[in-house]
């Protein structure tokens, strides 16, 4: 695989951001970010890193050194990865040292890898400069709104500084949050795709001003990807009765958008654990379950039903295929047993 | 005074690195407050971290029994309609691995 020279170049080969990549190129999300700061709306919690439906049992959620042994299998299947992405089961940002350690590790041993991660934005500003260095080429940003009062009607409640912060005042700060690191992370050179999910009688009449912020400020590719709020999911939306919009809503909502930034309309909303080319997900080949019937928010988090499974366990199966001449070396870690996520594993 | 969790936990692991004295340990697959270290943050904070980043109701509990969080209080789900979704969705429906 050529190296990468310019961000376009790598665009170019990111099947998320490119729309024509994603019929070529493959992408695999790993699953190593079991917590999160803040409450959307749209999401339980419960489901989103629950392998198992067992009450407080601990998920099988990555650990760092498991996510490159899959890394490593994953490449031997298919030859064409060039994306590797961290996306959830909660926010990459709010686990800050399992992220780390993740990404410098797939850099070190795979360094023609696109890393790519998806965040609320929260904690942008105090991670970004370290993203940057850390080789992250994209970065996926959830902003569904830049009003405070329409933010607060999808985000609840942020921990921010030692506190649960609620409300307008959680908003606020979220919202500069999200700014700040999109500027950050814009002069950096890194490229910015902004998600938004669009809830009617909420967010709708006020996306295309959000894309016209976002696209002044540099963001890349804006996804606006319909609410998904199916009352089994048990978020608030779906319990609530917040319905989902009408594909020709998000038409509409798409085409009021003027900005700069490039409409994305290809997006599977894909499992934050997917494997493969968008439209063709393998997960099943790299997992001991069965394929779950969760999807992905569009953020890279998950909206899921009470079968969620994730991933963990296809570690089995990276043992076994891989090939001779990648041991010792970093993915001797894979012969082992698969391990619970846990920081004295990290 | 200590606070613990309760079953209702899911396991995201948020509060294990924000409670200021290591007292959140995983034990046997679960997270367990130790009841000696928990000084349910006094000194330390203005709130108990664990409670502030917690995203599940009824998850953490004082002396007491009583939640912290109690039904309705983080997602804004009223308790009836939050009880009429686990009785219809996590009762028996769902059952453990081994
Ligand atoms: S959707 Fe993502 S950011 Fe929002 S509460 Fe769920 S895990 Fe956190
Ligand atoms: S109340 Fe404070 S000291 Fe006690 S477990 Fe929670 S974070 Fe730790
Ligand atoms: S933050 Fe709450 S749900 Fe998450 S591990 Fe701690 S007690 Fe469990």
């Amino acid at each position: 695989m050529p190296k990468h020279t310019t961000i376009d170049d790598r665009t170019a080969t990111h099947p998320c951001y490119d729309g024509e990549a994603h019929q070529k190129y493959a992408r695999l999300h790993l699953a190593v970010a079991p917590a999160c700061n803040i409450q959307c709306h749209y999401c339980n919690r419960k489901y989103s890193c629950a392998n198992e439906s067992r009450p407080g049992v601990v998920a099988e959620v990555l650990t760092p050194k498991q996510a490159l042994a899959r890394v490593a299998a994953v490449k031997v299947r298919f030859p064409q990865l060039t994306v590797v992405g961290i996306a959830g089961p909660g926010d990459a940002l709010a686990n800050p040292d399992r992220l780390i350690t993740t990404c410098s590790l797939i850099r070190d041993a795979f360094p023609e890898l696109m890393l790519c991660l998806s965040t609320n934005g929260l904690a942008l500003p105090a991670q970004a400069a370290r993203l940057v260095d850390l080789g992250v080429h994209h970065v996926t940003v959830t902003i569904n709104a830049l009003d405070p009062t329409v933010t607060a009607r999808i985000h609840p409640w942020i921990f921010w500084e030692h506190r649960r912060r609620r409300g307008l005042e959680a908003a606020r700060i979220l919202i500069d949050n999200q700014l700040a690191g999109l500027d950050i992370l814009v002069a950096k050179g890194v490229a910015v795709k902004i998600n938004s999910v669009l809830i009617p009688g909420v967010n709708d009449t006020h996306l295309p001003e959000l894309n016209e912020v976002i696209s002044r400020r540099g963001a890349r590719i804006h996804n606006i990807v319909p609410l998904l709020s199916d009352p089994s999911f048990g978020t608030y939306h779906g319990l609530m009765g917040q319905r989902g919009p009408t594909p020709s809503e998000v038409a509409a909502v798409r085409r009021a958008c003027r900005g700069t930034a490039i409409q994305m309309t290809h997006c599977r909303q894909c499992r934050a654990d997917a494997v493969g080319l968008l439209g063709a997900d393998h997960h099943a080949e790299f997992s001991t379950r069965h394929p779950p019937a969760e999807r992905c928010d569009g953020m890279g988090h998950l909206t899921v039903p009470p079968t969620f499974s994730t991933t963990a366990t296809m570690l089995f199966h990276a043992a076994g295929t891989l090939p001779a001449r990648s041991t010792p070396g970093p993915f001797a870690v894979a012969g082992g047993e698969p391990r619970v996520l846990s920081p004295s594993s990290l | 005074m200590a606070y613990a969790i309760h079953a209702t936990c899911v396991t995201c692991w948020a509060c294990l690195p924000e409670c200021p004295n290591d007292a959140i340990h995983e034990r046997g697959g679960h997270l367990v407050i130790d009841p000696v270290l928990c000084t349910e943050c006094t000194g330390d904070h203005l709130d108990p971290q664990c409670a502030s980043i917690c995203p599940v109701e009824e998850a953490i509990v004082d002396a007491t029994g009583t939640p912290l969080n109690p039904l309705g209080s983080l997602t804004g789900v009223p308790a009836q309609v939050r009880l009429a979704y686990t009785a219809a969705h996590e009762s028996g429906g769902w059952s453990c691995l081994p």
